[in-house]
């Protein structure tokens, strides 16, 4: 067991034209891929959607980081295809729909491999929500590959003094998690006031207005972005609404 | 008696990064081996292979002749009692007595015997007044033998410390010389994980130097303190007592006089 491939969502910090993007631009470019992809099942859709994003994926220079991320995904595709194909008989609809998955997720990876937490802290305060909450959300997001890390060496630690996860039935195995997961929350909670006291005694909170070093810009290559978006996302729906959707039972029956 | 040898071993967590680099040691029966270099040089990922908690990419590390891919890490623990760098971060007993008792289950002893290793290592460890008490009410310095406690409970034949010295005070400092003399004499293997060379020459007869993945240099103590030149290669600046060693030993001292207890002796450190 590893949580290893929470790492695989880490920022890294590279000049391509889809970091340099203001994180808002980046986030509504997002969250429009999740909710193309999640309304969708035709398989064309899906295509492009994957298409675009693994355009966006070779711009950011982080496909592989992408593979890899995939790669710590993969039983979750495999139970969806085999749920898939034992609900519907159809394995070319079944692939379409774990693909589907893959989109979802694909908006997400791409998302955080370009964007810094302080970037999106900063997007989320210049959205209007109170800097104590984008701060919240900021920390929260640092934190995720650090606790998996935490996890990975209280799990090591407790294996080697014997600890076995692997056996029992399903509520034995999770019962025999509590030695992992009861210091682990010690850990994070400690690791909370550590934080807090951290925070104040820097100044956080002396002034009701904070002055930032730096605040995202929108710039022309925002406007492209969000322009090449909008075209798509009509496109996609005028399709959506106006062409009938490809009948994927006629391609099953060539299987 | 147990003994380990690497053989060959090199480890990646990712495809195209190797954390170990064709690593070859060996860990005999009843020694005593410090393992040293820079952080990120590989030592805890190297140790980690010892009772299977990672398995090397290439080569094999053997356990009394048996590759770790054979066997499973509870069996590889009953041998080899890794205690990890602040190794109190991963207590979750409400009691002192549940915590120790924790690897004795797991490794099957039977309940009038975990009583037994309980009382037996809490008296040897000065917790037997703690018994009752909440892990995390405890001092530092208790937890950090708690800790060490909880792993010797089920006698392990070789005993490996991942950087035991780090936020201790010396007058721990001393008494973990003390118990690592200790086991020696009872014929246990001891591993150090340390970039403490002062720690090393008191505690240790045979050291291994590793940089970035790779064993630079492994051999005796009296070897690499006449050999200084090899701590630069570690990244590792020589500290007053290991350069006094060096010219003690420059100067015509027998290298016999030099073993970690008569160097403790000499130099008053224990």
């Amino acid at each position: 067991m590893s949580l290893a491939f929470l790492r695989a969502y880490r920022f890294s910090k590279l000049d391509t034209p889809v970091h340099r993007l203001d994180p808002r631009t980046k986030l509504v470019m997002a969250v429009a891929f999740t909710l193309l992809g999640v309304t969708t099942l035709d398989p064309l859709e899906i295509l492009v959607l994957l298409l675009v994003q693994l355009i966006i994926l070779t711009i950011s220079r982080s496909l592989l980081m992408w593979l890899r991320s995939l790669r710590a995904l993969l039983l979750f595709l495999v139970l969806i295809l085999l749920a898939q194909v034992i609900a519907t008989g159809n394995p070319l609809q079944s692939a379409f729909f774990a693909l589907r998955f893959v989109v979802v997720a694909s908006a997400t990876s791409w998302f955080f491999f370009t964007t810094s937490p302080e970037d999106l802290g900063r997007a989320l305060e210049q959205l209007g929500i109170s800097a104590d909450v984008a701060l919240s959300f900021t920390l929260s997001m640092r934190f995720i590959p650090v606790i998996a890390e935490e996890f990975q060496s209280i799990f090591d630690a407790q294996r080697s003094r014997g600890l076995d996860v692997g056996k029992g039935n399903l509520w034995e195995r999770t019962r025999s998690l509590l030695p992992v997961l009861v210091p682990l929350f010690v850990g994070v909670i400690r690791r909370t006031y550590e934080i807090a006291d951290a925070l104040e005694l820097r100044g956080y909170g002396a002034l009701k207005s904070r002055t930032r070093w730096k605040d995202p810009k929108f710039g022309r290559a925002d406007f492209l972005a969000l322009l090449a978006l909008v075209a798509l996302s009509a496109g996609l729906l005028y399709y959506r609404l106006v062409i009938p959707p490809l009948d994927l039972s006629k391609f099953a029956t060539l299987l | 008696m147990t003994k380990i040898e690497i053989l060959d071993v090199s480890f990646s967590y990712e495809p195209e990064r190797e954390v170990l680099r064709q690593v070859t040691l060996d860990v005999p029966v009843g020694s005593s081996m410090s393992i040293m270099g820079p952080n990120g040089s590989g030592k805890t990922t190297l140790i980690k292979t010892f009772n299977g908690l990672l398995l090397p990419t290439k080569g094999k590390v053997l356990v009394d002749d048996i590759a770790t891919t054979r066997t499973s890490i509870s069996q590889l623990a009953k041998k080899v009692g890794i205690i990890f760098q602040n190794p109190e971060k991963s207590f979750f007993s409400e009691t002192v007595r549940q915590e120790i008792a924790f690897g004795p289950k797991n490794m099957g002893f039977p309940e009038d015997e975990i009583d037994a290793v309980v009382n037996d290592v809490s008296v040897r460890f000065g917790l037997s007044a703690y018994l009752s008490s909440n892990p995390f009410d405890l001092s530092g310095g208790e937890k950090r033998r708690l800790s060490i406690a909880s792993v010797l409970a089920w006698r392990p034949e070789v005993v490996v410390m991942d950087e035991p010295t780090v936020g201790l005070d010396h007058q721990y400092r001393v008494s973990l010389i003390e118990m690592l003399k200790g086991f020696k004499a009872e014929g246990k293997s001891v591993v150090i994980v340390t970039h403490d060379i002062d720690f090393a020459l008191l505690t240790s007869d045979r050291t291994a130097l590793m940089d970035d993945g790779s064993l630079i240099w492994s051999g005796s103590l009296t070897d690499l303190l006449k050999r200084p030149e090899l701590f630069a290669r570690a990244n590792m600046v020589p500290t007053y007592l290991s350069s006094l060693c060096t010219e003690l030993l420059r100067s015509g001292l027998s290298q016999d006089r030099l073993v970690p207890v008569d160097l403790a002796s000499l130099l008053g450190g224990a």
